[in-house]
């Protein structure tokens, strides 16, 4: 199971029971839903992505999570000397 | 000013939202586009006017446009990189985004790179780190390279009496960093014969102390803004600190509590003394609002899910400025999305280039519709011991004492340039430290643009939309003045806000 990013990308009021109905057939579990309903940080099985998306449709976008770091500038011995 | 090499490439220019304008919408961006549609059919160079001081001579940006989308769809332009940061503050409703060609995937052989071992003898060395009291500094990162282009050295942190033992191969190392946490400049030195025992004694600063950032803004003589801009923070939290005050925020960290945005890394507290300390210190726009979004869990990286959460929560909160001093080498377009989000809304995101030693520009500094800030240091404005020595590096600026850091990345993305090397801001504990990067010239840049945009109400008083946004941009365009580093490294160059510094600069 991986992390995704679901996010709605239209302009108009998403169809949230439709996208509930998606994700619970698929057992999507939803870890962040403070951003619903158009966006949220889901779990899916890598091999249901691209049948995930085909039922949600292509109003909905299904983005990696992804790290982010800090740029920093100090210098790193990376191998032992 | 230096000479710079004028050369063409291709763009696309796209509508801030969408692919197509919509002329009820954004009525100058669609008049725009149907000046490019009709100049497309001939394909001939059109000259475009540039946003400058009513003072100056009007300048002008030739472009070509070379294809189109019928009149309210894309453009494909060709335009000179020199000019790009100029097209961008001249016209910030439109994305310009590069041609890219694909490539099949064709797999490519690896290149494997055999190392021969080199058998020497083992050096162990017993480091003492002290200040002129002769009193030991703990927390003090030392990091020696026996081989620094192959990265091999060792590495470690200095106890509570300010030692530490490093095993090295070799009898020499070939550099020598040494970061102290706070309060001490840290030290550089190259070609050191190692010994068993060695000692070095670390300078200590005071916040009075004329840095990078000082030179050119003047922070102790600046009075606080008087009109109110909000700036929010995504970084490791801010503060507390005593010269901090801020205004609110939320840790966005998944499993964290929300009311726990304070800092305990030091990164953000840095970024916002940078933008609003106010008190034996002065940020660059004292009096500014400070909102902290932490989303850095302690000693790791951010999620971008988090990062958007931030975005969104400083959106609701009535930011006016947002920074950001993070980034990855991919485009990412859950994060790019909600920039656009905050564009739409009025907002201005401010992202750090990058520190790759002139890599790409980062995203989301890359992204178009956020302002990417390259970072500049000045010689003379730290010790020649200190590990700020290390980088200076060309281009020199028109005053050749102004340098890109070696550390920066660079790109056509670029869209300023601002102080980024040995500068000196508030630290948790109500320490303050020395820090270099992008991470620090970029909300030099915010903090100058707060300042900046304090001086024009008219344009904070205007609704929350994308016409907000635009006009923050054109505004901020009038108070920039390049050093002759060349567009890729500092784009429209750096904000001012007098005629002094004008002159200066």
């Amino acid at each position: 199971m991986t992390n995704f990013i679901l996010k709605y990308s239209e302009a108009t009021e998403p169809d949230v029971k439709k996208m509930t109905a998606v994700l619970s057939a698929h057992g999507v579990r939803v870890l962040d839903g403070s951003l619903l309903p158009t966006t949220a940080l889901v779990e899916i099985e890598e091999s249901s992505l691209a049948v995930i998306q085909t039922d949600l449709g292509t109003e909905w976008n299904i983005y990696p999570e992804k790290n982010y770091g800090i740029p920093g500038t100090q210098k790193k011995a990376k191998r032992k000397s | 000013m230096k000479q710079q090499r004028k050369s063409s490439e291709n763009y696309i220019l796209l509508p801030i939202s969408k692919t197509r304008v919509n002329p009820n919408e954004s009525p100058k961006v669609a008049e725009f586009f149907t000046q490019l549609q009709s100049s497309s059919e001939a394909t001939t160079a059109i000259s475009l006017n540039v946003r400058k001081r009513p003072a100056q001579n009007s300048d002008e940006i030739t472009v070509t446009v070379l294809d189109s989308i019928d009149t309210e769809g894309a453009k494909l332009i060709s335009i000179s990189k020199e000019e790009l940061a100029n097209f961008r503050f001249s016209y910030p409703g439109v994305r310009i985004i590069p041609e890219r060609f694909y490539s099949p995937a064709i797999a490519s052989r690896e290149i494997m790179k055999i190392r021969l071992s080199e058998t020497q003898p083992l050096t162990t060395v017993n480091l003492r780190i002290s200040n002129a009291a002769r009193q030991g500094i703990p927390g003090v990162t030392a990091v020696f390279f026996s081989d620094f282009s192959a990265s091999r050295g060792a590495s470690g942190v200095t106890d509570a009496k300010g030692q530490v033992t490093l095993k090295l191969n070799g009898t020499k190392a070939e550099r020598i960093y040494l970061y102290p946490e706070h309060s001490y400049w840290g030290h550089y030195a190259t070609d050191v014969t190692l010994k068993r025992d060695m000692n070095y004694t670390l300078e200590q600063f005071l916040p009075g102390y004329k840095d990078a950032l000082r030179y050119f803004y003047h922070t102790s003589t600046w009075r606080p803004i008087e009109r109110k801009v909000k700036v929010g923070v995504i970084d490791t939290g801010i503060g507390p600190h005593e010269d901090l005050t801020v205004l609110g925020g939320k840790n966005l960290v998944r499993g964290e509590e929300e009311s726990r945005y304070g800092d305990v890394e030091g990164h953000g507290t840095h970024v916002a003394g940078i933008i609003a300390a106010g008190g034996h210190m002065k940020g660059v726009a004292e009096g500014a609002e400070l909102m902290s979004y932490r989303v850095f869990a302690k000693g790791q990286g951010a999620s971008n899910f988090d990062i958007i959460k931030a975005i969104d929560q400083a959106i609701k909160d009535g930011c006016d400025l947002i920074n950001m001093s993070l980034g990855e080498a991919q485009d990412d377009e859950a994060i790019s999305s909600y920039i656009k989000d905050a564009y739409n809304a009025g907002i201005l995101c401010f992202a750090a280039n990058g520190n790759d030693n002139r890599g790409p520009v980062s995203f989301p500094a890359a992204y178009s519709l956020a302002i990417a800030v390259s970072a500049m240091g000045r010689k003379g404005t730290f010790p020649d011991s200190s590990v700020q020595s290390g980088a200076i590096h060309e281009p020199f600026g028109t005053d050749e004492a102004n340098f890109i850091a070696d550390f920066s990345n660079q790109g056509s993305e670029t869209d300023l340039t601002a102080p980024g090397v040995g500068i000196i801001s508030t630290y948790p504990g109500n320490h303050y430290a020395v820090m270099d990067g992008t991470s620090m010239s970029c909300p030099a840049a915010a903090g100058m643009a707060a300042r900046i945009l304090a001086g024009s109400p008219k344009i904070l008083d205007l609704p929350r939309n994308q016409t907000r946004a635009d006009e923050m941009v054109k505004y901020l365009a009038i108070y920039t003045k390049l050093l002759g580093f060349g567009a890729n490294f500092e784009g429209k160059g750096m904000l001012y806000t007098n005629d002094e510094l004008h002159s200066k600069i």
